[in-house]
């Protein structure tokens, strides 16, 4: 058969090992380093002379301990008072760190000759660096924090989800009494994605000041490309998380491998999103109504050229067949003026080209707008619905009149690709009935459930020429009861393709090729055996003789 | 992720205010995530194609695999399905089958799920449920699969091997080439023995006499043609037996049918109980054959009794449906107890050349009276209170 059995069903555990401890961790500290990436750079131009890349990768380790070490004191239940002294002296240690690392860039030389200074006066420990950055990666390193325990929350660990089998016992009562587990991680999720989206809107504001500011440092694009790459893949992955600890207090049974498909797939479909973005325009050299107008024009003209193209090519043997010998005057074939093309000018884009690129942005944008416009009024307001309320008002009627209209399109098309299908099966049907009535069969041609009948067809004549016929009014399985007491060898082949025969002839389901195919060795089994047979009867027969 | 648009918006108004095309990328980025997005899911979920496999027809008490097959006849790969079935909760342990699987592009797969048939019926399936939904779960689709798909519980069926129907037709009503068969209460003659004749028939004292073994012969005089009327009148039945013994007359019918067909005669059915799937009364005209036998046991299977609505009476079903029947048939009544006027409702079948069979399924404590009534005009009176007491016929 060409259906596969399903695999093993997974246990408790979501996802895997690394995934939970090293890539999403990474993943948040990723987007804290990248959230820093702005801020850095205006350091740099406060700064001259002084390169933040050291910063970046300590925040990012910053980032790392921060969420690892939440772990750790997680599993150790500890009071709030002995999680805020532990937090306080981590913080000590990391600004240690942060000083040493911030005297790296600037040289060891310099680090003693203020380390002298530091005894005499202790106001200059503290630098404006390590001001300024303490102030960066101290907020970034909190951060961190806060998102890892809201990471962790969303793991599945020590929590029994699928419900025990005993109804009756102690831990079905906990199992009913704990906490929600699903609801609980749904609203962290959504807690997490708005984050996502405030983070978003911070790095895109503050990209915005630094190239408003000081125009000459540039946007940090890549900074933001990978901010809004790693947010996705994480919401992703906190996505399926939460799916699965629903199915698991479900006591769903889920595939082994959907975890990994997950990723692999989630992954091959931003890339797929990025390659498709990286081929859309992002300029536009005309308004959105010149655009449009222009691409009409466009496609007109386009129109006008292809008839004319095809009454050039039609009346041309005429031209030749009466001109009589002398030489036919060549006519002229028709000349198609692009718009805009008098404003073409060396090195230029091809003014369709231009037309074509500024129509096709105003389209995106637009959808994207009209889409998002629509989205929001249908979610947060309901004025889409199709409610009394909504009708009441003009809009609310014309978008209704506009949604009537859409699904008359959406009812016309259906019945297009219906009658489209039927038409096809129709066809094939028709060439079937051909087929059947060629004296030569094709078998490649015959439809699965025509082969498996022409199998079965086949061995019955071929056991009727060794005398096995099959009776009039003798049922399929009255007859292969029949000629198993004949050919008892052939019991399993016999019963394989009468079945096949009965499924194929009788069963509504479809009948697929490689079943079709399956049947194709055991009616030749069949076939040799009964050649083999009728041959042993004529030899027979002349002895007898 | 419900602020993603009104971000996406103001992403928008950044990349207009600026003309960085980083910003327009990043808005086509995600919005295409977003939308493309629900659309793979959307797409995915429309071209997969599932249907459940499995016996339509299974014994009471027989286990048997429920094959869900899907195959996702689309190039998009799903990303994740919740597939659910609505099979009959009667024949559901243990909880309704769900499963959340992936497919590949093109991928079929094949599970599969146990039902019981654990009660006598017709049971109806449910849509086939499927749930999938995009990669940051913005929004869920939901499929049903409507087929008309069903299973039938045939009632048990308990082996009889002789009913001892009484004789009415010597020469029956079978063309002359088939074989006969035989009444073992009317004994023609003996014969000498001959390898496959079974050890029930040899006669002991003729064989001692003779000294070798002889079998008997019986004449070939059995009745052939049965009818069997089957009271499903709730009201007829006392409220706390109504269950059982109206399950335990279902399960005397079909066990007299499918013995009567087995040996090849002719078996009629009628019954004034509730047809789920027709409102007519249901009946069987006087068949043979596997065919036959299995739509009276669907009928059998499927049939409820009537207690809701109004009846027909059973006496007025036996006087209607045993018109036709020819002279020489049996017919088998099978009720909950003699009522008024039965007497002389199987007296006037008697008179018509038919022979009775009264199975009285709780009969109380006048039972005797009416075996001595019954006998009186021929009709032999049978009390099954339960399946062993259907050990009279075997």
């Amino acid at each position: 058969m060409s259906y596969r059995q399903a695999g093993p069903s997974t246990g408790h555990r979501v996802g895997n090992w690394w995934i939970e401890n090293l890539l999403r961790p990474a993943m948040v500290a990723g987007m804290m380093v990248c959230l820093a990436a702005p801020v850095v750079r205006t350091l740099e131009w406060m700064l001259p002379g002084w390169s933040g890349a050291y910063l970046l990768v300590f925040a990012f380790l910053a980032s790392m301990e921060g969420i690892l070490s939440e772990r750790v004191l997680r599993r150790r239940l500890l009071s709030a008072w002995e999680y805020l002294g532990s937090r306080l002296a981590e913080m000590l240690v990391l600004l240690v760190l942060l000083k040493v690392a911030n005297h790296i860039s600037l040289g060891w030389d310099q680090l003693v000759a203020d380390a002298r200074m530091w005894f005499t006066d202790p106001s200059s420990f503290i630098s404006n660096l390590d001001l300024f950055t303490a102030i960066l990666v101290v907020p970034l390193w909190a951060m961190s924090i806060y998102l890892g325990r809201m990471v962790k929350g969303l793991d599945v660990e020590g929590e029994r989800l699928a419900p025990p089998e005993d109804k009756t016992s102690i831990e079905y009562y906990l199992w009913m009494t704990q906490p929600p587990a699903v609801q609980d991680r749904q609203e962290r999720l959504d807690s997490l994605a708005e984050t996502f989206i405030w983070g978003g809107v911070a790095i895109l504001l503050a990209s915005l000041m630094l190239h408003i500011l000081v125009p000459s440092t540039g946007i940090p694009a890549m900074a933001i490309l990978l901010y809004f790459a790693l947010g996705v893949t994480f919401l992703s992955q906190a996505r399926f998380t939460v799916t699965y600890a629903g199915w698991q207090v479900q006591g769903i049974p889920i595939q082994a491998s959907i975890g990994r498909r997950w990723l692999l797939w989630g992954a091959l479909f931003l890339v797929g999103v990025v390659a498709v973005v990286l081929l859309l325009p992002t300029h536009y050299t005309m308004g959105p109504l010149q655009a449009i107008m222009g691409l009409y024009q466009l496609l007109i003209g386009g129109l006008m050229f292809l008839v004319s193209l095809i009454m050039f090519l039609v009346t041309l043997p005429f031209l030749f067949l009466f001109s009589r010998g002398e030489p036919a005057q060549r006519p002229q074939l028709p000349q198609f003026a692009l718009p805009g093309e008098e404003q073409m000018t060396n090195g230029a884009a091809p003014p369709w080209l231009e037309i074509l690129v500024s129509a096709v942005f105003w389209l995106i944008v637009i959808s994207i707008v009209g889409y998002a416009l629509i989205r929001f009024l249908r979610d947060r307001l309901g004025v889409l619905d199709e409610s009394e309320e909504a009708a009441a008002s003009w809009w609310g009627r014309l978008l209704l009149w506009l949604r009537g209209l859409w699904r008359q399109w959406l009812a016309w098309r259906r019945g297009v690709e219906t009658r489209i299908r039927e038409r096809r099966a129709e066809r094939r049907a028709e060439r079937a009935a051909q087929v059947r009535e060629r004296r030569f069969l094709s078998l490649r041609r015959l439809p699965p459930r025509e082969l498996v009948r022409y199998f079965y067809l086949s061995m019955a004549r071929r056991a009727g020429h060794v005398g096995l016929q099959r009776a009039p009014g003798q049922t399929p399985y009255e007859y292969r009861e029949s000629l198993d007491r004949q050919l008892p060898d052939l019991e399993p082949e016999l019963h394989g393709l009468t079945d096949a025969f009965v499924v194929a002839r009788y069963s509504p389901q479809p009948l697929e090729k490689e079943d079709a195919d399956a049947v194709k060795p055991i009616w030749q089994r069949i076939k040799t055996a009964l050649r083999r047979r009728r041959a042993g009867r004529a030899e027979q027969s002349p002895s007898k003789e | 992720m419900r602020g993603i648009l009104p971000f996406l918006v103001v992403l928008v108004a950044i990349a207009f205010l600026t003309k960085v095309d980083l910003f327009f990328y990043l808005v086509y980025a995600l919005f295409g995530i977003y939308f493309l997005g629900r659309l793979w899911a959307r797409r995915s979920l429309a071209a997969v194609d599932l249907y459940r496999q499995h016996d339509r027809r299974v014994f009471l008490g027989q286990s048997f695999p429920v094959e869900v097959k899907v195959a996702n006849k689309g190039w998009l790969p799903v990303l994740w399905l919740r597939l659910g079935d609505t099979a009959p909760g009667e024949l559901v342990m243990g909880g309704a089958f769900r499963q959340v699987i992936s497919l590949r592009p093109r991928e079929r797969l094949e599970l599969s799920y146990t039902l019981h048939g654990r009660r006598r019926g017709y049971y109806r399936f449910g849509p086939l449920l499927t749930l999938g939904g995009d990669l940051l779960g913005t929004r869920t689709y939901e499929r049903r699969c409507d087929e008309d798909d069903f299973v039938i519980v045939y009632p048990r069926i308990v082996a009889l091997r002789e009913l001892g129907f009484p004789s009415q037709s010597p020469s029956g009503t079978l063309p002359s080439q088939q074989r006969l068969f035989e009444d073992p209460s009317r004994i023609q003659g003996v014969r000498e023995y001959q390898p496959g004749d079974s050890l029930r028939r040899m006669d002991w004292k003729t064989s001692a006499r003779v000294g070798s073994l002889q079998v008997r012969r019986f004449e070939p005089s059995i009745a052939l043609e049965t009818a069997i009327f089957l009271n499903l009148a709730g009201d007829d039945y006392p409220v706390r037996s109504r269950y059982s013994a109206t399950e335990l007359g279902i399960v005397v019918a079909a066990s007299v049918a499918t013995h009567l067909i087995e040996k090849r005669q002719a078996v009629g059915l009628a019954t004034n109980g509730r047809d789920p799937l027709s409102d007519a009364t249901p009946s069987f005209p006087l068949r043979k054959g596997r065919e036959h036998l299995m739509h009276m046991l669907d009928l059998l299977a499927r049939i409820e009794v009537a207690s809701e609505t109004e009846p027909l009476p059973f006496l007025d079903l036996v006087n209607r449906e045993s018109l036709g029947l020819p002279w020489g048939s049996t017919v088998v009544m099978v009720t909950a107890k003699e009522v008024e006027n039965m007497l002389g409702v199987m007296l006037g079948l008697r008179r018509r050349g038919l022979s009775i069979i009264l199975a009285l399924l709780c009969p109380g404590h006048e039972f005797a009276l009416t075996v001595q009534k019954a006998d009186q005009i021929g009709v032999r009176a049978l009390r099954i209170g339960s399946e062993q007491e259907l050990d009279v016929w075997r």
